[in-house]
């Protein structure tokens, strides 16, 4: 096994109007980091919130100082794809890991997708809601429904061989993530399941971990029919393409 | 595999074919699709024609008519188990919620004790 203490964690944090959100997931990510003593920075991909959220992180970056808070904000809303390059441009960690900054995803489970990887120096490691103790907090049965049904689908004709496709709580070798986000073309939650499929296609290995994902304490979650259209299309895309 | 087509006009247009189905010489999910389909379809037709390796007796033909049908019924049937099964065990993780309520309150109070200036509006929802 590699030497972990010379690993670096690169945590990309992609945000727009969460100036609540963001201080607390900060101040958890590194309570976690620093309990395990694993090096790490926060780099913060804000575009242009009009909430706020720049000044927000700014104060952060006082607090932690500016090798674990690294500020990289942008004009305005922009894609998530050019989000994360943009990202990786200024990652100095050799594992760069993604996740939602609304507290959705807890930073504890951070821990446990770096011990898996280590586990069998996994390529990827993803956060899973449908397996084991993993599960969600605060849908109602409809989106329950919406979500098995539209997994199984997901699985039934891709055949991934990952149990969650559209989470996008992950941790990836910088190169591997660079090298994903080149070859993906889609939009929003559906890039995150063209990573996952195309990371199977070029051949990466991936492990997974579950997590509980508590669906946002601040702010609205959306669900709607331009959500299914848009997966709909999604999964089709891939099916012809991959 | 690859060879079938004789002339070369051919040949490269039966590439152009294979090239659009695959990805890095693997076959796309569409065409593993279609693959099976046809092989469903001639496995069907080989069964209604009652020529080949089975004679079905002419009462038992309307069911050899409606396999297409019974199967895409016990798929979907399996299927809605399937969902329903998985949408009942679906954990809840109200623990895993709970704790981070009181990891946000934590937080807060940590970070104001570093200097950390939250506005008024965050204050009001801090006791969501």
């Amino acid at each position: 096994m590699e030497d972990s203490k010379s690993d670096k964690f690169s945590i990309l944090l992609p945000t727009y109007n969460e100036k609540e959100n963001l201080p607390i997931i900060v101040w958890l990510i590194s309570k976690y980091m620093d309990e395990c003593g694993y090096d790490f920075e926060i780099i913060i991909i804000d575009d242009g919130s009009p909430d706020g959220t720049l000044e927000v992180a700014q104060q952060l970056e006082k607090i932690y100082g500016k090798d674990k808070i690294v500020l990289r904000p942008r004009e305005k809303k922009l894609g998530l794809g050019t989000a994360y390059v943009h990202g990786i441009n200024h990652a100095s960690g050799n594992f760069v890991i993604i996740m939602d900054a609304d507290l959705s995803h807890h930073p504890k489970f951070i821990p446990e997708f770096i011990r898996k990887q280590q586990e069998k120096d996994f390529d990827i490691v993803s956060g899973t809601r449908y397996l084991g103790s993993g599960g969600v907090y605060g849908w109602d049965l409809k989106r329950k429904v919406i979500s098995r049904g539209a997994n199984l689908l997901t699985q039934i004709l891709l055949r991934p061989g990952v149990s969650d496709l559209t989470g996008s709580f992950r941790l990836y070798k910088k190169d591997v993530l660079r090298k994903l986000v080149d070859s993906c073309i889609s939009k929003g939650y559906v890039f995150q399941m063209e990573m996952i499929v195309r990371a199977r296609q070029h051949g990466y290995s991936i492990g997974e971990v579950p997590i509980s994902f508590v669906d946002r304490v601040y702010g609205e979650s959306k669900l709607g029919g331009n959500e299914i259209v848009h997966f709909a299309s999604g999964l089709l895309y891939l099916f012809a393409t991959t | 595999m690859y060879e079938a087509a004789s002339r070369p006009c051919e040949n490269h247009k039966v590439k152009k074919i294979i090239n659009y189905f695959t990805y890095k010489k693997n076959m796309i999910k569409l065409l593993q699709w279609l693959l099976g389909l046809g092989l469903f379809m001639a496995a069907w037709a080989i069964l209604l024609s009652g020529r080949f390796l089975v004679k079905i007796p002419e009462e038992q033909m309307l069911h050899v008519w409606l396999v297409p049908v019974y199967t895409l019924g016990t798929f979907g049937l399996a299927c809605l188990s399937i969902i329903m099964y998985r949408v009942y065990n679906f954990n809840n993780c109200e623990a895993a919620a709970e704790e981070l309520k009181m990891q946000i309150k934590e937080g807060k109070e940590d970070l104001k004790k570093r200097g950390f200036r939250f506005d008024e509006d965050t204050l009001q929802n801090a006791d969501l």
